[in-house]
Formats: structure tokens, sequence, C-alpha cells
């Protein structure tokens, strides 16, 4: 039997953890104040504080207790995370099983001398959340993954800035989070804290419709505001961003508001993903995300290169082969399975258009837009068809080629450790054809459409 | 090695899709019992034909360092997984499965998991101490 290890490195976890369990409970209790304030019923409002100081008091210190029994210990080989009172519960992650260290650290835990240490593994859904003080953080990260001391490779200024802020912005996911956080803050203060942006949203709307029809300006103006608002969120998180590589350890850090730090292991990047949008299409850049482990791409691209110059990339990820012309023999191949919703929508759209024309002619302006959009669907469609496929190159790499709705996915999948899942419906089988979908570690799937039958099963699955 | 779904045991897991049509067989049962007995002998006589005709020609392989499972006659799947990466395997076996000598198998890979349902419980125990290096 051998002794027990002395762990080199132990602590507890930053104050602002017990925070972050009392927040839950602050939660429940916010709703029956605001309730009470809204019909500004004293008495009862007087009752409702009273209840809940006394059950702030009880989760504050259930929290403390919580908080003083979780902690860390740190080994040459392992990392150990303890919690819990009655229940306890030990957590323990092996170094050769970590992929990615994640530091971010929001206004909030700059202000408390606090980071979020997030630690992502080699298996899905293998990931770790600590909250520690930053320079505990700091010195966890560089024990686990060291940091690199070459020169940043990719530190984007000026036009490359530009080009980097204009193609990380994501106007989905930031009109997703600004109308889920107007609908918190209505449900919270009323509608009378929204109505003063909804007044401004309507003056400027008006303004817009100056020079455009009434039913465009709306659209325009939500457009306008949703890409700014987007380019700023993209503008915050790119300060000072820097990617740099050596000792087998790629970093990345920037942000202004929210500072991220992530450090991935280059020998666990499972795939590296050239994402063609279309702003990309336009400046002619693509953006590059890596997953690695249970991580899979973050918010923002690890870098942005220009077409045709892929050396930066393979100075990154030297085993990166650069997505190649069409692998798959169109002959048999599945017109309805890449065209039937984009030309759907195409077919509705020209339809309303028609039917306005003839019936509606003050909205035909409004309705052109639905008729681009769709045709540039089918573009994009029509370039899958061409172009999607899945292939191991001569470099013993699968590059893996694939649309979905305006983007074009370039993947290039750098590990053995994948499952591919066959499906043919019998007029796929007809024809020997079938969509070929490539699991990957982090639990991502790549889903390539009409592929030759033969050909996807006999893929090779190991390098 | 290859590796198929045994009868009893496709009957077991045809049985075991019977258990929803049992659950939601008292909201029809509560518009008129005939519907109700017309409900349960429809959803049972397909649940226990589809496992029958679906399972029955699951087929798997495992050679040069790979697992691979197909099954489906008119909608065909096939799962291809590298066995060097799997990190678990899972034998379940039920009251019901020990008596029909059968086993569901399930194969845990970083990648994904696969499930094996219905095999005959040597062909399960076979597969398990192979897949986890001839450990019993």
């Amino acid at each position: 039997m051998t002794a027990p290890q002395t762990p080199v490195v132990q602590g507890r976890y930053h104050i602002v953890y017990s925070l972050h369990l009392l927040k839950k409970g602050l939660f429940f209790c916010l709703v029956p104040l605001v309730q009470a304030l809204i019909s500004w019923d004293l008495p009862s409002l007087y009752g409702v504080l009273r209840q809940e100081a006394l059950i702030l008091l009880a989760l504050a210190a259930v929290s403390l207790v919580l908080w003083r029994n979780t902690g860390w210990r740190q080994y040459p080989d392992r990392l150990e995370l303890y919690s819990g009172v009655l229940l306890r519960r030990r957590r323990v992650l092996r170094r050769s099983e970590l992929a990615v260290v994640e530091i971010t650290r929001n206004p909030f835990l700059q202000l408390l001398g606090a980071a979020r240490v997030t630690l992502y593994g080699c298996r899905v859904r293998q990931t770790i959340t600590l909250y520690l003080p930053r320079r505990a953080a700091t010195a966890l990260a560089d024990a686990l993954l060291p940091p690199p001391h070459k020169p940043p490779l990719f530190k984007p200024v000026g036009g490359q800035r530009l080009s980097f802020v204009m193609v990380s912005a994501n106007v989905i996911s930031t009109a997703l989070l600004l109308t889920v956080s107007l609908r918190q803050t209505e449900e919270m203060l009323g509608a009378a804290v929204t109505l003063p942006i909804r007044d401004n949203l309507t003056r400027l709307e008006q303004l817009v419709e100056q020079v455009v029809p009434a039913g465009v300006a709306w659209l325009f103006t939500a457009v306008f505001l949703l890409w700014g608002a987007s380019l700023l969120v993209s503008l915050l998180r790119t300060v000072g961003f820097t990617v740099a590589r050596s000792g087998g350890v790629i970093l990345c850090h920037g942000g202004f508001i929210l500072r991220t730090e992530r450090r991935i292991l280059a020998a666990a990047v499972s795939a590296c993903d050239v994402r063609v949008t279309p702003v990309a299409r336009l400046l002619r850049r693509y953006p590059v995300y890596l997953t690695a482990g249970s991580y899979q791409a973050g918010d923002v691209p690890i870098l942005v290169y220009k077409k045709g110059q892929t050396d930066l990339l393979q100075a990154l990820m030297p085993g990166f082969e650069p997505p190649g012309g069409p692998t798959e023999n169109r002959i048999g191949r599945s017109a309805p399975m890449f065209f039937w919703k984009s030309g759907a929508c195409l077919t509705f759209s020209l339809a309303l258009l028609g039917v306005s024309m003839w019936q509606l002619p003050a909205v035909t302006g409004l309705l052109v837009i639905p008729c681009v959009l769709s045709a540039a669907a089918v573009l994009v469609s029509a370039e899958g068809y061409r172009l999607e496929g899945a292939v191991r190159t001569p470099g013993r790499v699968l590059t893996v080629q694939y649309s979905r709705l305006f983007t074009r996915h370039c993947v290039c999948v750098f590990t053995p450790d994948i499952n591919f899942r066959l499906f043919a419906s019998p007029f796929a089988q007809s024809v020997g054809r079938c969509n070929l979908t490539v699991q990957l570690p982090c639990g991502g799937r790549l889903r390539v459409r009409s592929v030759n039958r033969y050909r996807a099963a006999h893929l090779p699955l190991e390098i | 090695m290859e590796i198929r779904c045994s009868t009893a045991g496709a009957l077991a897991m045809g049985l075991w899709w019977c258990v929803p049509g049992l659950a939601l067989s008292p909201f029809v049962f509560w518009q008129s019992p005939a519907a109700g007995i017309l409900f349960l002998l429809g959803w049972c006589g397909a649940a226990i034909l589809t496992c029958r005709v679906r399972l029955g020609s699951l087929l798997g392989r495992l050679r040069a360092g790979e697992l691979s499972v197909s099954r489906g006659v008119l909608f065909q799947t096939s799962c291809r997984m590298p066995t060097r990466f799997i990190s678990g395997v899972t034998r379940v076996e039920t009251p019901l499965l020990r008596r029909l000598h059968a086993s569901v198998v399930v194969v845990h890979s970083p990648a994904g998991t696969l499930i094996l349902p219905g095999l005959d419980a040597d062909d399960a125990r076979r597969l398990e101490s192979a897949l986890t290096g001839g450990r019993p």
C-alpha cells in the first residue's frame, strides 16, 4: 500500500462562490418583493422584507458553511475538488485528461479580486467550474498548462482588427440576449422602465421613415440597432486580443469588460472549424474556431485569416489542411435534400411578392427582402450541393465541408477519437447514398448529406 | 467477431416498448373501452413487430480495431466506433432479460454512446470481455 500523496498546492474557493450559491435563493426572494412594491402595499411589504431577511440570513449561513467545506488540492498528476457537508463529493481531474483552462473575469469578479476558472476535460460534459482568487487562478492555470513564452502569432491591429471585430460579431446571439434581458427587466421592474427605450426606438423609426417606406423602416431600424449592438459587443470582447503558441499550449486572451484567457492544449485540439459566413465572404477573411475535448469553440474566433493565406493558421495548427474543391461525385446526389428548405422559402416569398404586387402594392418593397434572403440561401445550398463531403487527406487529416443556413463550415478533424454514423433512407439506398454524421468528443456533430455510401462505410476511422 | 440480436431479446425489447402504450391507454379507455382495447392491441402489435424486424436486422462486427453496428430494413443506420477509445461497457440484465437469456449492452466512448439491445447473453459477455481487454 502506498502512502497518500501530499498536495503541492491547496486552497479554498473565493468567497464569491458562496454568493454564487446565494444567488439562486435571492431570485426567489425578489419575486414577492417586486410584487409587493408594484401593488404598493406597505404593511405586506414590511412583512415580506422581514421574512426575506430571515430567509437570506439562513441562506447566507448555509452558503458560508458550504464554502468552508469546499476547496481544491493540486497534486503533480491530478487536481482534486471536494465539496459538501453531509454528502461529501470529491471530483478528480487527471492532468492527462485536461484539454482547456479558461479564466474569465467579469466586472463584478474584477471588483472582488476573483476569477472564474473553467476546466475542460477530454470527454463530453467533463467540465469543472471554480471560483478562485485571481492570483490562485493564474497560478493554477500556470501549473496545469504553462503559458507560451514566444511572441504572439496573431494580434489584430488597424484594418485587421476591424475585420476581426466584424467577423466576430454575432447578430443572432446579440438579438436573443437583448430580447431576454429586456423581457427580464420588464418582468422584474415593470414596463415603465423600458418605456424610454421604446420611445427612442419609435423616434428613430420615424427618422428612417423619411427615407424608406413605413414597413421597411422598422426592419432597417431593428437591423441597424442589432448590428450596432453586436459590433459593440464584439469590439469590447476583442480589445487587446492576442494569440500565441509554444510548448504545445495555445494561449488566447483579451476583452475589456469581460476579460477572458484560454489555454488550449494543442495535442487535445479535436477540430478546427473555418466558418465562411456572409460577412466573411464580403471581407474575404475567414474566422477560425477550435474545439478541444469538451470545449466547444468559444464566442470569439481564435484568429481570422485572409483568403488564400493559410500560413498563420498553419503556424497555429501545423496539421491544418486548407479546404479543397469538390470531393463528391454529383451523379445520384439528392438535390431535394439540399434545396428543399431554401427552395420552399424562396417559392413562398415569391408567391407572397406576386400576391402583394396584385393586391397590396404598398408592402411589395418589404417582401423583396425575404425574396433576396431566400435567394441567397438557395445559392448557399447550391454551393453545399457542389462542395459538401468528407475525405481523408494525404496528411491523414479528416476534412469535412458542410453548409448550414448561410454559413459554410470547413472543418479539419485532427483527433482519431470520433464516431461515424450513417443513415440511408430507401431513396438514398437506391442510388447508393447516405448521410454521414461525424461525432466529436466535444459533443458536436458534423452532418454531411448525400455522400457515397460505399466510401462513407470505408472511410478510415483511425489516423 | 459477429454479434446478432436474439429472437427472445427482440421480444423483450418489444415488450419494453409496450410500456408507453400501457401508460397512455387509460386516456383512450376513458373515451370508450373498445377504442382502448384496439389502441392497446395496435400499439403492442406494432411495437413487437417493429422490434422484431428492426432488431432482427442488427449486425455487429468487431474487427480491425473497430466496432461497427448496422440495423434497419427500410431506414438503414450504421455506427462505427474505434475500439481504442472505448471508455466503458455497461451490460444491463433485468429479470425478464435474464429469463430470456438476453442482455442490453451500452458501449461508451468520449465521442458518443452506442446501445446494442437484445443481444444473446453469451454474445454480450463475449463482447464485453473483448472490449474491456479480455477481462471477464
